[in-house]
């Protein structure tokens, strides 16, 4: 067993909570408003029972193997070599997904808040950061999250109920207007982006103690999250409309701009960027430690430990390399990125759920 | 003058981490991380020069772009 420490229900399901929210806070209303205009809402609304079920899978994924990560399940069910291949494929998204969030903090910072850093020096701190949590293990990131999780969701709720004021209902009209194949992608989007990119809780699925209700509350947490995300969506096209949310990089930051109220309470921007960075903190940390488990695990190393300094020293190149601008991450990949969002986290795991199935049939057959 | 910043930087992690796993003749560990550093210190190299690389996504939307040149044929869009 790589990681000693023991993750609580309570703990495993903020975890996922922030996984959920983290990194989609601020983009997730402009890739679906792209995609379904002014119904966007009505597609992250439907969006939310069916990301459950998909979490539902994963959790299901991981009941039928205790005690083994992703690398484990896949080798076991696949034969060595597919098992191998797979799983570089999904400890390569885990090495760009850290990157990407690294590389979006830095972007956000810099365009935004701190307009004369190098970029360097805030991928460098948040490397860091995210470094110094996955070197004190799982323990600490769970109980971190627990403590953490009161801000982020007073800080969402908080942004919604002050644009009350400035809600505009017929920014939603006209209703009828988008065609079906939009709405589809919408749907989709809505699945893939919070609840598909949780798939790095297979790799720390066998560190949770198994309680009861485990599979209930992680189920409900991913549902909170999408929750929370509908909200943000849906505000953000009732005070914005469709066409300033799809074109807004930030969206969620500009709505924070504009909450006056009796020109007293306004300019909370920064408390809401404290909110997305707390909440991205805990997405690329878990991407780090699923990737420095699977490294692990692959290569049946001893501990994973070890391999702290360089995979950071990696996370901080990479940051700088994988996008060569700003809008490449938010507007150019976006496509491609659902694309690979909805092979790893919908057809590879019902793949291996398949294999699992029918194996498990050959063998009654046999018996 | 940052290049060397960097790859000094590279050097002294591995000089942490590498004697432990040499002594304790932990082989595979020695063979993994010390490929892994020297990946890492050649993008931390290029990160800290700000220079040009070809991003990893484009392997990305290499193996996308006939999925989704197909997917926009079926549904017409």
């Amino acid at each position: 067993m790589l990681e000693q420490g023991r993750l609580g229900t309570r703990q495993l399901a903020t975890l996922t909570f922030m996984m959920v929210i983290g990194d989609m806070m601020l983009i997730y209303p402009s890739v679906i408003t792209s995609y379904a205009k002014q119904n966007a809402w009505i597609c992250a609304l439907i969006g939310i029972p069916l990301g459950m079920g998909l979490m539902a899978m994963f959790l299901k994924l991981g009941n039928m193997n205790p005690g083994e990560n992703l690398v484990q399940i896949a080798r076991k069910h696949l034969g060595f070599w597919p098992g191998t291949l797979l799983s570089c494929f999904y400890l390569f998204f885990f090495l760009i997904g850290t990157s990407t969030h690294t590389r979006e903090v830095g972007d956000f910072m810099t365009s935004q808040i701190f307009q004369y850093t190098p970029i360097r020096i805030i991928t460098l701190m948040f490397v860091i950061t995210i470094g110094w949590g996955a070197y004190k293990g799982l323990e600490t990131m769970g109980r971190t999250s627990e403590l953490l999780l009161p801000i982020v969701i007073v800080f969402i709720l908080v942004l919604s109920f002050c644009l009350l004021p400035k809600v505009d209902v017929s920014n939603l009209k006209p209703v009828t207007d988008t065609d079906t194949v939009s709405i589809m992608q919408g749907i989709l989007v809505s699945i893939i982006y919070p609840v598909g990119e949780t798939i790095p809780i297979l790799m720390i699925l066998p560190y949770t103690a198994r309680q009861a209700h485990r599979t209930r509350d992680v189920i409900f947490a991913a549902g909170l999250g999408n929750l929370m995300l509908a909200m943000l969506v849906t505000i953000s096209l009732l005070v914005l409309g469709a066409f300033l949310t799809q074109h807004s990089i930030y969206a969620s930051f500009i709505l924070s701009q504009k909450i006056s109220i009796g020109g007293f309470f306004e300019r909370i921007e920064a408390i809401m960027a404290t909110s997305w960075l707390i909440s991205t903190y805990f997405k690329a940390m878990i991407y780090l430690f699923a990737f420095m488990v699977g490294i692990a695990e692959l290569f049946k190393l001893k501990h994973y430990r070890v391999l702290l300094l360089p995979a950071c020293m990696l996370v901080f190149g990479m940051a700088n390399v994988v996008a060569p601008n700003l809008t490449f991450i938010v507007i150019t990949i976006v496509p491609y990125w659902v694309d690979w969002d909805t092979t790893l986290g919908i057809l590879l795991p019902g793949l291996l759920m398949l294999v699992m199935v029918f194996k498990k049939r050959i063998k009654s057959i046999s018996n | 003058m940052i290049t060397v910043t960097v790859i000094v930087v590279g050097v002294i992690v591995g000089w942490i981490d590498l004697p432990g796993l040499i002594r304790r003749k932990e082989w595979k560990e020695t063979a993994v991380y010390s490929s892994m550093l020297l990946v890492a210190t050649f993008f931390s190299v290029i990160a800290a020069n700000l220079w040009e690389f070809p991003s990893p996504l484009y392997i990305i939307m290499w193996i996308y772009e006939p999925v989704n040149q197909f997917l926009a044929n079926i549904t017409g869009t």
